[in-house]
């Protein structure tokens, strides 16, 4: 029972600053409406029981990446965006009207998936499926099962690194 | 039923993604283009990591985790390309980089 209260409140306030990032003029008040969304979905982690997981989005994502995101905002010091014409005509509309044909569909096919008979049968025990200690848990099967994806990820951020600094010099 | 059934959770999941699919076709900044497409990547995490709920096992959660990873390394090249197209031309309008050549 509170876990569903927590549930509704919780995603009341993830979908509505998400729709505050999108309509809101100045970029600033964007980045801090998304990390608002961000730490709104690491509570819905722990509801899920994953606190690694939930740990490192707040970490990663609302500490890293949108700390990354302000700088270069207020690197480039703009202003608020301009209300310009749409260089297609009804851009706009076309644009939601999709968007609601998209979110239609998307939800369509999870209830039809979640009253389908895929969907039931081996309900997981919550006592007995995952443990109190993710963490050492969660690395056995980072480095036995997954240690191919996670060499291959720690090349890629290599990578990412050269790019980043070669993009920010002013001569190669 | 314990808790929250799995299906609100996509269908959350689903909210989001369209929120960030149409911010992305209606803003014109790039850098909140981008925002929108890290809405769009945290959607997608929410799906993992429920179904790793539903299922009781981690491989969702360790999905999640490199999609984080790659998000992560994917922001940083992409606001670096941001502030090099801004060095040049002193304006950021996504509509009028439309052509290749600088």
């Amino acid at each position: 029972m509170a876990e569903a209260i927590g549930f509704w409140i919780v995603a009341a306030v993830s979908v509505v600053s998400a729709l505050a990032v999108i309509f809101q003029r100045n970029p600033v008040r964007c980045a801090l409406f998304l990390i608002l969304n961000f730490v709104a979905l690491a509570v819905l982690y722990l509801l899920l029981n994953a606190q690694l997981l939930a740990a490192l989005q707040i970490l990663v994502y609302a500490g890293a990446i949108m700390v990354l995101f302000l700088f270069v905002i207020m690197l480039l010091n703009l202003g608020g965006e301009q209300i310009e014409h749409d260089p297609l005509v009804g851009q706009r509309p076309l644009a939601m009207a999709l968007g609601a044909a998209l979110l239609i569909g998307l939800c369509s096919t999870f209830l039809r998936w979640a009253n389908s008979p895929a969907s039931q049968g081996n309900e997981a025990d919550i006592t007995s499926s995952l443990s109190v200690d993710q963490v050492s848990d969660i690395g056995r099967q980072l480095f036995v099962h997954y240690v191919y994806p996670f060499e291959v990820t720690s090349l890629l951020l290599l990578v990412g690194i050269i790019g980043t600094i070669l993009l920010a010099k002013r001569r190669i | 039923m314990i808790g929250v059934p799995l299906e609100y959770y996509l269908i959350l999941s689903g909210i989001l993604f369209t929120v960030g699919v149409v911010g992305v076709m209606i803003r014109k900044n790039p850098i909140v283009i981008f925002m929108c497409i890290e809405l769009m990547l945290n959607a997608v995490n929410l799906t993992f990591i429920a179904f790793s709920h539903r299922w009781a096992s981690f491989d969702g959660q360790i999905l999640a985790f490199f999609v984080m990873t790659v998000a992560a390394a994917e922001v940083a090249v992409g606001l670096g390309i941001i502030v090099a197209i801004f060095r040049q031309r002193h304006s950021i309008d996504v509509d009028e980089v439309h052509l290749l050549k600088g």
